[in-house]
């Protein structure tokens, strides 16, 4: 089931209601069977590992929770890391290493065929095992007490909301959110229903309406003209953006409904002024769970510069990596991890060049967000493509004569009316804080109009049929 | 209370305002007669009184001239083919054009063998703003998803991204479009010249399309009228047309009473030749009068008409 569906739109009320109908102590059985519902909608099968990802890490959590010796404790932290990423690695990278086995076997003339698992990956299972894991972590570290109630402890985990492309929640943000006794609140409902249309004029309006061109052109990039795959590249990254923000943006929504916060995970990210910022920016809760469970285990920024840049090269490397088993995410994190350690290197140069020029203020801030847009852009070609040839291919077309792009005016106007419409938002969101605060400063008519020129809009501009969210594969 | 008041009020402006939208939008998709989409179907509804109409993909809009039809046959001739779509969109502009009055002697239907395999159904949306005027249009389009129903009940959905190619056309107007025929004296890009042949899976015809081509022959049996199904030439030539599509639609052509014209580059060498082509899969002016001749010759040999004095 995705968010952009009808039957989602069916599923989401019924659920609502049942939910405040219900007494409070029976509210997380109808929450864990919804999610399950939501998340066996696609494939009933795969409901077998998300059940086990979660009884591992409710027993493990519970087993260090028991145990005061460091030796035992450890012991089982391994047992759910082992487990719990080891499903991960199966049904993720299982193929992907078996294609790279073979690969130098064969460069050192051996012939040796790994067998394939073949499987679709089952949806969300980074997410759901990256939560699976900060939970044990957590108890490991002492940070929170084990949970002694299964049921809630399977709700947070699954919680169909943010089941399959998060937030990747913390459980000591959602678990007392769960238990506390939810009462209908008008304005919150109101808000989160807000919160929801603006996610869905995103996805529907703006991101499906590019991915037409991006799609048409990343297919054989060979076949056209380097501006029409350099413009495809933009196109790209206002598609992922929206793309994956509107899932955040419903699934917050929606959580809202039931009067869970989720966290934020997107803060204007393409406002960003340098590589450090756009990734306290993008993604937030995939960035912060690297910080924490990642770069700071590697020892983070405590173990002298050269072991710093070492640190956040092997975070953002594999990072790169959970998005997917491809050698493209791998460049794509190891672009972003070059830039990140370049960013620290020659900050105090660059900073010192600003103050001795005295360039105002503005201007640098201006500077630093484009040429960060740029390179957020250019690392998206290897996320984009489909094999690292096609990457090439629109790299080697950047300093290539670009010729003209192939034009498509209705595509374009689409996406320039509904990009318009981000812009402005986001420069809103970017001055007060929030859309909702100031369009809460007009009189009810106004604010009326505004919202329903957003339902409308998606109504009239959004693309017909359910495209899945990018985000999903990963 | 307060809170139902609310509620209920949300939803009469929902409503009012999508009448009032579909409404608006209704007025402005009327006044477009140019352009590939919208324009075309307008302006065939305009035009029902001739007798011959042709139908089918961008194939028909480049390859038949009515032009040569008119005046070699002696009946007025009128080119209502839309752009990327098939048989589905032929048998509701055919079902439209009937129930606006037209009652020609021919129709000819342009057939792709080559993509008969597979409907793409979602393309049909172009008729959405129709679907109160007929059955079929709200038959075939509640097939595009489970939900349609409930989607085409919006009228401003119906007009689901038309908005802006109205305005466009309201604020540019464009090409009147004449008879309907694309005279296009583009010539084959010489890349093209020498890339791999367009191959399609043999696969059986797609349930839906099968059903819509035998409604367009019966709807036109009923009306004594004669349909003549013709395919048309790719290029570079294919080293195996789809030869299991192509004996469905002779075999339906037979049943029903129709005429199937195979036109292909193997039966017919002369569209071996690239300088009749201006892309893969269309033919420029020199191509399409070639093979509007060819279409007369075969109505004349068949007795469906006969030549002009």
């Amino acid at each position: 089931m995705i968010f952009n569906s009808i039957t989602y739109f069916i599923f989401l009320p019924i659920v609502l209601l049942l939910f405040f109908a219900l007494p409070q102590k029976f509210r997380w059985i109808l929450l864990l069977c919804s999610s399950y519902f939501f998340y066996g909608y696609w494939n009933v099968n795969y409901l077998a590992i998300i059940i086990i990802a979660t009884a591992v890490a409710f027993f493990c959590g519970k087993m260090i929770g028991k145990e005061s010796r460091r030796a035992r404790r450890k012991l089982w932290l391994y047992a759910t890391l082992i487990i719990n990423l080891g499903i991960l690695a199966v049904f993720k990278y299982w193929d992907f290493g078996a294609d790279n086995v073979e690969n130098v076997f064969s460069a050192l003339g051996i012939d040796w065929q790994v067998t394939r698992l073949d499987v679709l990956l089952p949806v969300g299972i980074s997410f759901f095992t990256f939560q699976t894991l900060s939970y044990v972590i957590d108890i490991y570290r002492g940070r929170i007490q084990p949970e002694g109630h299964l049921g809630m402890f399977a709700v947070y985990v699954a919680f169909f909301p943010q089941l399959v492309a998060g937030p990747i929640e913390r459980a000591q943000n959602i678990l007392p959110q769960l238990k506390a006794t939810e009462k209908i609140d008008i304005e919150r409902m109101v808000s989160a229903m807000q919160l929801i249309l603006w996610g869905l004029f995103k996805k529907v309006v703006i991101a499906d309406r590019v991915a037409i061109y991006v799609d048409l052109i990343y297919a054989q990039p060979d076949l056209h003209s380097p501006a029409s795959r350099i413009l495809a590249t933009y196109f790209f990254a206002i598609q992922i953006y929206c793309d994956f923000s509107a899932y955040s943006d419903i699934a917050i929504g929606s959580a809202k409904l039931f009067g869970i916060d989720l966290m934020e995970n997107f803060r204007r990210p393409y406002f960003s002024r340098s590589i450090t910022e756009f990734w306290r920016r993008w993604h937030i809760s995939l960035s912060t769970w690297l910080r924490d469970y990642l770069y700071i285990e590697l020892g983070g920024n405590r173990r002298g510069v050269s072991r710093t840049y070492i640190n956040l090269m092997i975070t953002m490397l594999l990072g790169g990596l959970w998005h997917g088993a491809s050698w493209n995410f791998v460049i794509w994190g190891a672009l972003h991890g070059l830039f990140l350690v370049f960013s620290r290197l020659t900050l105090p140069t660059r900073d010192r060049m600003v103050s001795q020029l005295a360039i105002p203020a503005y201007a640098v801030n201006f500077l630093r967000a484009f040429i960060t847009f740029q390179l957020v852009v250019f690392c998206w070609i290897f996320f984009r493509a489909d094999t690292f040839a096609d990457a090439l291919t629109v790299v080697k077309g950047i300093i290539e004569p670009w010729g003209s792009p192939l034009v498509d005016i209705k595509t374009f106007a689409h996406a320039a009316f509904g990009v318009s419409v981000l812009l402005f938002v986001q420069i809103i969101q970017e001055k007060f804080g929030s859309f909702r605060a100031f369009i809460g400063g007009f009189s009810t008519p106004v604010r009326w109009v505004a919202w329903y020129a957003l339902l409308f809009a998606i109504v009239l501009f959004g693309v017909v049929g359910n495209s899945q969210f990018i985000y999903f594969q990963f | 209370m307060k809170i139902v008041g609310r509620i209920i009020l949300f939803l009469a402006f929902v409503v009012a305002i999508d009448l009032a939208l579909g409404l608006g939008l209704k007025w402005g998709h009327q006044q477009v007669m140019t352009g590939d989409t919208i324009g075309r179907i307008n302006h065939a509804l305009e035009n029902t009184d001739k007798e011959i109409l042709i139908f089918g993909t961008s194939r028909a809009i480049y390859h038949i001239q009515p032009e040569i039809l008119s005046n070699k046959l002696g009946l007025s001739t009128y080119n209502a083919g839309i752009h990327g779509n098939g048989i589905e969109a032929a048998r509701l502009m055919q079902d439209l054009m009937v129930k606006k009055g037209a009652h020609p002697k021919i129709f000819i239907l342009q057939v792709d063998p080559e993509f008969a395999y597979k409907t793409e159904l979602q393309r049909t949306m172009i008729f959405a703003p129709f679907i109160d005027e007929s059955e079929t249009v709200k038959e075939i389009l509640y097939q595009v998803d489970a939900f349609m129903p409930i989607k085409l009940a919006s009228h401003t959905y119906r007009y689901n991204s038309l908005a802006l190619p109205i305005i466009n056309r309201l604020l540019t107007g464009g090409e009147p479009l004449g008879d309907g025929h694309f005279k296009s004296i583009t010539k084959l890009d010489k890349r093209v010249e020498n890339a791999q042949s367009f191959e399609t899976p043999d696969l059986p015809m797609a349930s839906i399309i099968r059903q819509c081509l035998i409604d367009f022959i019966e709807l036109a049996n009923s009306m004594d009228a004669k349909v003549i199904m013709v395919t048309g030439p790719i290029y570079p030539p294919s080293t195996k047309p789809n030869s299991k599509l192509r004996a469905e639609f002779a075999s339906i052509a037979n049943e029903h009473g129709a005429v199937f014209f195979d036109i292909h580059e193997k039966n017919h060498p002369v569209f071996q030749n690239p300088k009749l082509f201006s892309d893969r899969r269309h033919l420029n002016m020199e191509g399409s009068t070639i093979l509007s001749r060819l279409l007369v010759q075969k109505m004349v040999e068949l007795k469906l008409a006969s030549l002009a004095e």
